[in-house]
């Protein structure tokens, strides 16, 4: 039943692929960066697990080896694994290398759990992680440090959409699940970046239908935006499964409902948004007239090399487009990994790691290189500290609350370019525009 | 079994006609009905149906002509479409020719390759032996393009002539899909000719049906069966291209594709070409329809998914209920049951031993264990519904989603009483699946359980109130005992997991038990005797629903937060061929499949190189395609050999032959091994002996 799990997550495999492939060129690169040091006369001591005098263990869980798709999280790990080379370049972190221990969640409930459970043991935290199907927080809630107390196991994870790592207390993800698990209720969480622009653009009231992929944690995705749309005073004309793997055929009918009901707006959280593009084309859609929308999943290389009629699709989210290489961190993140390697929650995954960067500095800075405890890492995280990651994620982010901060980019010449704001390195930010909707349950 | 048609073309066209004017009128959408409107979802859905019409195509003639229902007929155009981008994309080669080469030259050699190394045994064996090679076959042939073409990679086939084509109405066809449409029915009527006017069709579809008398009028059985795989593969690579430009080139999108084809083949009984292709349209006009003026949002978002498994359940009800057959010859399973106070023995062994084993192994390695049993006990309510009883059905994970439902909803702080409250509520679903049953029989049975499986994932199960909320179900404590220490839950994994096992021996030695296998050996029998198998398929349904009821409520237990992309109908799938693997007449095939899974999972963890990576693709699919070598399982395979061990056993007592000449015929079989035991004793002259 091992490979039956992974294979009856097939759908979610889906969803997920196209925001691991493809990459761009490498600009120059740029300097690296300094890295947090101690002096040479404080004697380091093994502090924690996964601490060492010499070696600070970082951990990784990301879903690799799965029989569907292998590779699929792969950028995730070598993002983390490159930060940590050029981290070692300069000197280390805290005094001490960093060492890159990667577990593999492979897209499996129980290997995720026991991803988690081995970088209790060894690591001092896991950083920059997505086990997409972890659905149980109890390996990171009852994980332990060196002095036997249950800290919990401190995740600052680029991906906490599954519920077990959404649901776990020492859990600061950048990227949310859309449902907050760890408050009473579960309320759902809407983030509208960038609605005010699509709005404008369109220069009149949306009237928007959500395309949906069917699969479970989608559906409900879809469900909760629809209602947000709807508190807006958008009108809205449903919700339509189009799911990741269907005939482009079957995009025939939807267009022809574009067409008729005057539908100004397409919403997709799903990657099928581009075979549906490609049928509004063929069918003499007017594209100019539509505002064509995804989340994230869809800003990968990948998906505009698979859907080159996708030109003119919004994405908006949190991470500076990695076209942007003026910014910092979005150089560095190019120049260090592989084109092939690259990809939006690769990117996540290197800015959280830049972020735990920021946070070990701060902890040294506060206690000393000998203050490295998951306790006092998981006290400071408490205190809700922002990051911004060398400029891939705006100074005002704090990771584990839901980012108010987002760039919209567009799909242009086989690239996504940022629009809004079109300045480098800016983020546009509104502290209204994540809406809390109440769970039905 | 052969079921004779008595729905005809007529109906099935004024049913389907009936539907499309229905969801047209409803108008639930905010798209007017208009001719033009109505024009355009005709198109889109003939298009649409045209693509399921292949696919299906493909199916129908693999089964006229080998007699196997392949499940593995979208794997193999999966593989053939990226073996044909690969050679027009990655190679530079010219369309036409790259498709002459892939269709007429690769994919038919493959197919004979399949037929001799794959399926020549599976086509001797029992149904569930046969559905589950080719399930192995789809699940190896996956890894394998998975690991050759890095998923990551997007890639895509273009329309043929560019994407130029016509207009119709406000419609515009690509020439793309006016030629998958023609072809669609080009191959259906000449591979009707084919099949119904030339010799040697007629003389492959003979094969199917007695190969041995077949050959005794001059059929080549052995060569038939090779070129109707190598037709069908061929078939498969025809649609795999076609339809490749229309899906985002993925692994499981081109496989999965087939599953929406089954109806279409179904409506055409698995054998009327020209009502496969009517079925395919009639899917593309109802899923066009219902997109084109019915608002699917909330709840029935999985609708317009649903409509081919919908279809190929209203289908299947609309068959004729199936004969009693008298004088049918079943697969001989010859397989000894244990005395109880043997089960009873082994099952606290089993308990003492696992529990000792693993109380020093690290957590991860506990955990692995863990879900070996729970996926073990998830399989063992299909020993007595497959094994003992013959009812093929294939959809373990429906029922265990509906414990993992009750667990989730109403047992969260993890009482045991849950597991009872969820093997109570998975009767009447239970009771569902067995109305197909007495209706139904074999392979017509098998694919109505699989309709009922993805109805249950895509209608059910992802419902609000059932599995999409966010509960975590608590592990309980239970007379001081807290299992939420892994190696505690472990033991009452264990535990509940013998104790299934010795149960389900004590049914299988009881008169229900012996009912069920009378049942499967001879229907025609136990009817003549005034049993009545309607009450004992509503039994053997109950208790394989409630068992695995209480399977998924304790993998809820388990997991904390289970979800319905867990309980899949392929999933289902994949874990009855683990089951055929391990020996599905046997409790311990359950055990044997459970540990199997956990294994392979293991495994590459433990030892992590390339060549577990590759073994972690295509290895474990790979040894799965070996169960038609044993259809006893390697459980059976196992018992035995330990069986030498045990001094009481016959086994164990090497002078003596290892059967009793006067049972001979009766319950001991005239096999090589036991003709070769009494060789011996007898001491014949070598001449005299039994062949090796």
């Amino acid at each position: 039943v091992r490979q039956i799990r992974a294979l009856g997550a097939s759908a979610l495999v889906s969803v997920l692929l196209a925001a691991c492939g493809g990459g761009r060129a490498a600009p120059a690169a740029a300097p690296p960066p300094t890295a947090p040091t101690t002096s040479a006369a404080q004697n380091l001591e093994a502090t924690e697990i996964g601490v060492t005098p010499t070696e600070l263990h970082v951990a990784v869980v990301a879903d690799v080896d799965t029989p569907l798709s292998p590779g699929l999280s792969h950028p995730l790990v070598v993002a983390v694994q490159k930060w940590g080379d050029r981290v070692n370049a300069a000197g280390g972190l805290a005094g001490r290398k960093v060492v890159i221990d990667f577990y593999d969640s492979k897209l499996n409930p129980d290997s995720s759990s026991n991803a988690f459970i081995q970088a209790c043991q060894n690591d001092f935290a896991t950083v920059g992680s997505g086990a997409f199907v972890m659905l149980n927080p109890d390996p990171i809630n009852s994980c332990v440090d060196k002095a036997a107390h249950a800290t919990g196991l401190p995740d600052l994870a680029a991906l906490a959409i599954s519920q077990g790592q959404g649901a776990a207390k020492s859990n600061f993800g950048l990227i949310l699940a859309g449902q907050d698990y760890k408050s009473d209720g579960a309320p759902y969480l809407v983030a509208e970046y960038g609605w005010d622009f699509y709005q404008k653009k369109l220069g009149t009231t949306p009237k928007a239908l959500v395309i949906n992929p069917g699969t479970p944690g989608q559906d409900v995705g879809a469900r909760v935006t629809l209602q947000a749309m709807d508190k807006r005073g958008w009108t809205t004309a449903g919700t339509i499964v189009y799911s990741d793997v269907a005939p482009q055929s079957e995009a025939t009918p939807i267009v022809n409902r574009i067409k008729n009901e005057g539908i100004n707006l397409v919403y997709s959280v799903s990657v099928g948004v581009g075979k549906i593009m490609a049928e509004a084309k063929i069918q003499g859609v007017d594209m100019s007239k539509v505002v064509w929308v995804c989340t994230s999943q869809c800003e990968t290389p990948g998906f505009l090399k698979q859907n080159p009629d996708a030109t003119g699709l919004y994405v908006s989210q949190l991470l500076t487009p990695p076209s942007d290489t003026k910014v910092q961190g979005v150089a560095n993140y190019v120049n260090d990994v592989a084109v092939a390697d690259q990809s939006a929650n690769g990117e996540a995954a290197y800015g959280t790691a830049l972020a735990f960067q920021e946070l070990v500095g701060q902890l040294v800075k506060d206690k000393g290189a000998n203050g490295l405890t998951r306790q006092n890492l998981l006290t400071l995280m408490a205190s809700k500290p922002t990051v911004s990651a060398q400029g891939i994620l705006d100074s005002k982010t704090v990771l584990g609350s839901p980012t108010k901060c987002w760039v919209t980019a567009q799909a242009q010449n086989g690239d996504y370019l940022r629009v809004d704001p079109p300045d480098s390195g800016q983020f546009r930010c509104d502290e209204a525009v994540v809406v809390v909707l109440p769970s039905t349950q | 079994v052969r079921l004779r048609a008595r729905v005809g073309p007529g109906a099935v066209i004024g049913v389907g006609a009936a539907a499309l004017l229905l969801l047209a009128l409803s108008n639930r959408s905010g798209n007017p009905l208009t001719v033009g409107n109505a024009l355009s979802a005709l198109i889109a859905g003939v298009a649409l149906g045209a693509i399921y019409s292949l696919a299906a195509t493909g199916l129908v003639v693999t089964y006229t002509t080998s007699g196997i229902f392949n499940f593995a007929q979208g794997a193999i155009g999966m593989l053939m479409a990226f073996i044909y981008w690969q050679l027009t994309q990655g190679l530079g080669l010219p369309q036409i020719p790259a498709l002459i080469v892939v269709v007429l030259v690769i994919a038919p050699a493959a197919g004979m390759l399949l037929e001799r190394f794959a399926m020549r045994r599976a086509a001797r064996s029992s149904l569930v032996v046969q559905l589950m090679s080719t399930v192995a076959l789809t699940v190896f042939l996956m890894g394998l393009a998975a690991w050759i073409w890095n998923q990551n990679e997007g890639r895509g086939i273009p329309f043929l002539f560019n994407g130029l084509g016509f207009s119709l109405g406000e419609t515009f066809v690509p020439w793309h899909r006016a030629i998958t449409i023609g072809l669609g029915v080009a191959v259906a009527i000449s591979l009707r000719l084919f099949l119904q006017r030339s010799r040697l069709g007629l003389s492959m579809r003979a094969v199917v049906d007695s190969p041995s008398l077949a050959a005794l009028h001059g059929a080549r059985p052995e060569q038939a069966s090779a070129l109707a795989w190598a037709i069908s593969s061929a078939l498969a690579a025809l649609a795999g291209i076609l339809i490749a430009p229309e899906v985002l080139m993925s692994v499981d999108g081109l496989t999965l594709l087939i599953v929406n084809a089954f109806a279409a083949a179904i409506i055409g009984r698995l054998r009327n070409l020209p009502m496969t292709v009517a079925g395919g349209l009639l899917i593309g006009l109802l899923t066009s329809f219902t997109l084109s003026f019915v608002n699917t949002s909330g709840r029935w978002t999985g609708l317009p998914q649903s409509i081919p498994t919908l279809v190929l359940f209203a289908a299947l009800l609309l068959f004729p209920a199936a004969p009693i057959v008298a004088g049918r010859r079943q697969p001989r399973v010859h397989v000894r049951l244990p005395a109880m106070w043997e089960a009873g023995v082994l099952a606290l062994a089993l308990v003492i031993v696992v529990a000792v084993l693993t109380l020093p192994l690290p957590v991860t390695a506990q955990n692995f264990i863990t879900t070996g049993l729970v996926s073990a006990l998830i399989l063992l309510p299909l020993v007595p519904l497959i094994g003992w009883s013959g009812q093929v059905g294939l959809a373990p994970l429906a029922f265990a989603g509906i414990g993992a439902w009750i667990m989730r909803d109403f047992a969260t702080n993890g009482n045991l009483l849950g597991l009872l409250g969820g093997a109570l509520i998975a009767i009447p679903f239970g009771i569902v699946m067995a109305l197909p049953a007495i209706r139904l029989e074999g392979l017509y049975f098998a694919l109505a359980s699989v309709a009922f499986a993805r109805g249950m994932e895509l209608l059910f199960l992802p419902q609000p109130d059932v599995l999409a909320n966010a509960n975590i179900v608590q592990r309980p404590n239970l007379l001081g005992i807290s299992f939420q220490d892994t190696h505690a839950f472990l033991v009452l994994a264990l535990v509940i997991l013998a104790a299934e096992m010795v149960g389900l021996v004590a049914i299988r030695r009881s008169t229900f038990g012996r009912q069920m296998v009378a049942m499967r050996d001879s229907p025609a029998a136990c009817t003549t005797t005034g049993l009545d198998l309607r009450k004992l398929k509503l039994g053997v349904f109950c208790l394989s629903a409630s068992l695995g009821a209480v399977a998924g409520g304790l993998m809820a237990l388990q997991q904390g937060t289970p979800t319905a992309d867990e309980f899949t109908m392929f999933g289902g799938l994949t874990s009855v061929m683990f089951l055929v693997l391990g020996g599905v007449t046997l409790v311990g095939g359950a055990l044997f499949a459970g540990s199997a899974g956990a294994l392979f999972t293991w495994l590459p963890t433990a030892f992590p190189s390339a060549f577990m990576t590759a073994f972690n693709h295509v290895g474990p699919a790979g040894l799965a395609s070996a169960v038609s070598r044993n259809p006893n399982g390697a459980a059976g395979q196992i018992g035995r050999n330990l069986a030498r061990l045990l001094p009481w056993r016959p086994e164990a007592q090497a002078k003596r032959p290892a059967a009793d000449l006067a049972r001979l015929g009766l319950d001991e079989p005239f096999s090589g091994p036991t003709l070769r035991a009494i060789d011996a004793a007898l001491a014949l002259p070598a001449e005299f002996r039994a062949s090796q």
